[in-house]
């Protein structure tokens, strides 16, 4: 069974195909955003988008793929990578917290500036949105960690392209309030996303 | 944000409101925000606030987008004028691009006023190291010369740690505006193209390449004198990359525009002169029929990629020579192009002379697009083994790109690439090739690399994993072998690379149940590790936990434990992934169990399982690694309904996804007849064994503990169903491959003769059962201390010997 096998399943509305590309994409994305933080150590950035990409690259490739599967594909992998990304924000911060000293091996680490955008806080912000607006939420998703173009989030969402571009343009605002309120960033530890 | 709480209802009618406003002029958002929300306070100031926030959400956010998630704060930034930057006074900002900011400057202290542009690149130099490298970088640029080719006079870093490079000043225009202006003929323009074909033939023999050929930096002057710009630029940006494997898709895009990149370098696979000659393929394209290839004004990013990876390229209809000239320039494929830029002028020089040129239309088979999109592979697991594979193999050569100037090493690795995909064409094989097939020519064609011994072992490192995903311990084994000779030829002294692959290779005689093998394997490693130490912890804690399952193997339980109990320390002090913490708990949690320490197994396994779900997700092979073990931990804690469900469920997800055939499979399924024989249903116990037996010198070498296992529960399901000459041959056999193939003395052996016993004991041959069973136990005792449970079932069978002898005394 392979990548494209998987899609086509997903097309045919087989119950448990998303579980499975699920699992298999998030193998690959996992290899792929390790050995990309372990660059990001040394102060380097970390685009989520790319790692979506790179991920289609190896997994799919040049193969033929309709693109409302690409677009299954890069939602489902969208909703991994934040996942993946925003466990390792949390498990940096935790590492900071508990030792108070960066635990890294990398000295070059030491001078690599920290200016990231505060992915817990984003993804906090996110899930709040998501209780308010599940849509709204999901489009940012697409967009912001999948790279998903207004059309391919509305194929993956099952949506007009018009209803996704009004809620980004509103998500957006809306997740910036939210950023900029001061308690966001905090951190409700042990709980998963 | 004010008081009252969102709700899904309110955020409907902020959105409504909010998306009314924005219809409006911004002068009268003010006021309708005002009249709309009359009374409603909350209302009020959210609609202002999300208007606001809006007007910034477009340079945050989607620059997020483009940026990444760790924005350069430099970038953007425009009061550079006046500033100075070592002897060099900035003038004016002359441009903004995706490379960086273009000032002008003059030098300052010169009487000559000599006039310079210096481009202050977007990227963040990081540590020293890249620092160092971009230095480098800048050096081989400087000695450079050619008169049609802009000077790199200077270069350095600013004060806030971003590069920026000073060049010669070139007052012209795009080579495209150029001759569109002059009206120039197509003769004209090709030979004004020749000029430009020079200069990057005399930069590629100085192993520069350009990376970003585009109009734009292809210049003329008034007097008709080209001049290339930016140089190597490219590459410089990259070379203040961290030396990471997978250099960043998008981030390159911001590097080169797409118009003009060639496939491998959209796809950022290895990028080598000939993304160069594909460049130059686009511009001459332009140059001659005013259209670009392709149109990507407004195409995503994705459609970018496909358009350039997939759609040929059209004719550029100009002329039948040139047309094909500029074909051959524009192939997908790097190594169908010209293979260098002289061979490209030389033809244009044909065209000029009216000679035939040499340029021919597509004819060899697209091999790598064929193999990847004709094979149906059997399982998920195997698609990801070879796309791994593939995947390694493209990374190992981007590795020998980076070392450009090795360029004998990246050109054997592009060969070696494309015969090996080659020769599995299924068209030239027959009809179902394997991936083991694939796998088998590429092993064999890795011979060829025995020049350049260091990528022999990085290849053959990579198809000996592939083979250890296939199951094929025996190839992959062989491969790690060879691997580790290369290593030694490539750095006589040793080098962390060769630890590793001696690691592998100890991990592939694991499974083929060469224990003691695979301990000296991993003795030599750790040695060699000792001076070429692990620089990620995660490393560390595999190779602990190697060294700790090696341990549990060879019966060294305690040293086991200890060794695994460090592994997890690490993992959970690191914070590593869901996935590191389902290993290390699983391995302890087997230790834990041949320890007899029932509940601390249960634990453990029950930790890792929910790890693995939360890494892997509900249906997946290394799900169903902690799974396996997880039923039988159960099922020795007397937990046996919950033990059942586990067993089915690992069962059907592994014949799912590995399919029948699987070493992984055959544990579990032999794992659960064990346990039905175990609990009297020996029926089915037996037919369980028996699929496993099926598989023996398949799939599963004679050496695998699973063979002799499954002989062993066959045995004890037959005795009781009355098949006792039977059951004492399989157990016989059992006993005797054991001896074979475990060294002396292991408690696994002194298992196989108390089973043995129990067995005499059921037939009714007491005196044989008894010198079985006392001999056995005490060797057990002395492997396994009196908790563990195989000491315990040892007992049960003396006890039963004792029952039946008092029995047949009365």
């Amino acid at each position: 069974m392979d990548v494209t096998a998987i899609l086509h399943d997903l097309e045919a509305g087989e119950r448990d195909a998303a579980n499975r590309l699920a699992s298999v994409v998030y193998d690959e994305l996992h290899r792929i955003a390790q050995a990309a933080m372990r660059r990001e150590q040394s102060g380097h950035t970390l685009q989520p988008t790319l790692l979506v990409n790179e991920a289609f690259m190896r997994m799919i490739g040049q193969r033929d793929v309709s693109w409302q599967n690409r677009a299954h594909f890069f939602a489902i992998a969208a909703q991994t990578i934040r996942r993946i990304l925003v466990d390792h924000a949390r498990a940096r911060r935790r590492m900071k917290r508990d030792h108070g000293v960066r635990v890294t091996l990398d000295e070059s680490a030491a001078e690599a500036p920290e200016r990231s955008l505060d992915l817990i806080a984003l993804d906090n912000a996110l899930t709040k949105l998501g209780s308010l607006s599940p849509r709204q939420a999901r489009v940012v998703e697409l967009r912001f960690f999948g790279g998903l173009e207004i059309e391919q989030a509305a194929a993956a969402l099952d949506i007009s392209p018009a209803t996704v571009k009004r809620d980004w343009i509103f998500a957006r605002a809306m997740l910036l309030r939210m950023l900029e309120a001061p308690d966001i960033s905090q951190d409700d530890d042990g709980i998963g996303p | 944000m004010s008081e009252t709480p969102l709700t899904p209802e309110r955020m409907a009618l902020l959105q409504e409101l909010f998306e009314q406003a924005l219809e409006l002029p911004p002068e009268a958002r003010a006021s309708f925000v005002k009249e709309r929300s009359a009374g409603e306070g909350w209302l009020h100031d959210e609609l202002l606030g999300l208007l606001d926030a809006h007007e910034r959400a477009d340079a945050s956010f989607e620059s997020h987008l483009v940026r990444g998630v760790a924005p350069d704060p430099i970038e953007g930034s425009d009061d550079w004028e006046g500033v100075r930057l070592g002897v060099w006074q900035i003038t004016r900002r002359i441009g903004f691009g995706g490379m960086g900011t273009v000032c002008e400057a003059v030098r300052a202290d010169d009487q000559y006023q000599q006039r310079v542009a210096i481009k202050l690149l977007h990227r963040h130099a990081g540590s020293e190291g890249a620092v160092k490298r971009f230095r480098a970088e800048r050096q081989i640029l400087a000695s450079l010369s050619h008169p049609n080719i802009a000077t790199l006079i200077d270069g350095g870093v600013t004060e806030e740690g971003q590069p920026y490079l000073v060049m010669e000043y070139v007052d012209g225009s795009p080579i495209t505006h150029w001759c569109d202006g002059r009206k120039l003929a197509t003769r004209d323009r090709v030979k004004l193209f020749l000029q430009v074909c020079a200069a990057v033939e005399t930069a590629h023999r100085n192993l520069v390449v350009h990376r970003d050929l585009k109009p734009g930096n292809i210049l003329v002057t008034e007097s008709g004198h080209v001049k290339l710009l930016d140089f190597g630029i490219a590459r410089l940006m990259k070379s203040t990359d961290e030396e990471g494997a997978l250099p960043a898709t998008v981030a390159a895009f911001r590097t080169f525009t797409a118009d003009y990149a060639a496939p491998e370098q959209i796809l950022n696979t290895a990028v080598g002169t000939s993304a160069d000659i594909y460049a130059l393929g686009a511009v001459l394209f332009e140059l001659l029929s005013g259209r670009r290839p392709f149109d990507l004004q407004r195409a995503s990013l994705i459609e970018i990629e496909r358009t350039v990876c997939q759609t040929p390229a059209p004719r550029a209809q100009v002329d039948e020579d040139l047309d094909a000239v500029i074909a051959m320039a524009l192939r997908k494929e790097p190594e169908r192009r010209y293979s260098s830029v002289d061979m490209l002028a030389n033809d244009l020089r044909n065209y000029l002379d009216g000679l035939p040129v040499r340029a021919r239309p597509d004819g060899v088979g697209y091999r790598l697009k064929k193999l990847i999109g004709r094979r149906k592979l059997e399982s998920a697991a195997v698609a990801i083994a070879l796309l791994s594979l593939i995947g390694g193999l493209i990374a190992a050569t981007l590795q020998a790109q980076r070392a450009e100037r090795q360029s004998l090493r990246a050109t054997s690795v592009t060969e070696f690439l494309t015969t090996m995909l080659g020769a599995a064409d299924p068209a030239s094989l027959g009809k179902d090739v394997t991936v083991r097939e694939v796998l088998d020519v590429a092993a064999e064609r890795a011979d060829a690399l025995a020049g350049t011994p260091g990528l022999e072992a990085e290849l053959r490192t990579i198809i000996g994993r592939t083979y250890m995903g296939l199951g094929e311990f025996e190839a992959a084994e062989q491969q790690y072998l060879r691997a580790i000779d290369a290593h030694y030829r490539a750095t006589p002294r040793g080098s962390n690379e060769l630890a590793v692959t001696m690691s592998l290779l100890s991990h592939a005689q694991e499974f083929l149940g060469r224990y003691e093998d695979a301990n000296r394997t991993l003795q030599e490693a750790a040695a060699m590790l000792e001076r070429f130490p692990h620089r990620h912890a995660e490393d560390q804690a595999d190779f602990l936990d190697q060294q700790g399952r090696i341990l549990t193997r060879l019966g060294h339980h305690e040293a086991a434990e200890a060794m695994l109990t460090s592994a997890l320390a690490l993992v959970v002090k690191h914070e590593m992934s869901d996935e590191s913490l389902a290993t290390a708990h699983a391995n302890l949690g087997y230790v834990k169990s041949d320890l007899g320490k029932k509940e601390d197994a249960v634990h453990h396994y029950s930790t890792a399982v929910e790890a693995a779900r939360r890494a892997f997700g509900s249906e997946h092979p290394r799900l169903a690694e902690h799974l396996s073990p997880y039923a039988s931990v159960l099922e020795r804690a007397g937990r046996m309904d919950e033990a059942d469900a586990v067993y089915l469920e690992v069962i059907a997800m592994r014949r799912k996804l590995l399919g029948a055939k699987h070493p992984d499979y055959a544990w579990t399924v032999f794992n659960y007849a064990d346990s039905l024989v175990r609990r009297g249903r020996y029926e089915d116990g037996a037919r369980y064994a028996r699929e496993v037996l099926a598989l023996r010198g398949k799939t599963l070498p004679d050496t695998h503990l699973a063979v002799s296992t499954a002989m062993a529960v066959l045995g004890r399901a037959l005795g009781p169903m009355g098949e006792l000459e039977e059951a004492e041959r399989w157990l016989r056999e059992s006993l005797e491959l054991r001896k074979q193939t475990i060294p002396e003395g292991h408690w696994l052996i002194a298992s196989s003769e108390s089973v043995l016993g129990g067995h005499f004991v059921l037939a009714g041959r007491y005196d044989e059962a008894q010198q079985w069973l006392i001999a056995s136990e005490r060797k057990l005792v002395d492997a396994l201390g009196e908790d563990s449970p195989v000491v315990h079932d040892a007992r049960e069978r003396m006890k039963e010997l004792q029952r039946r002898r008092d029995a047949e005394e009365r």
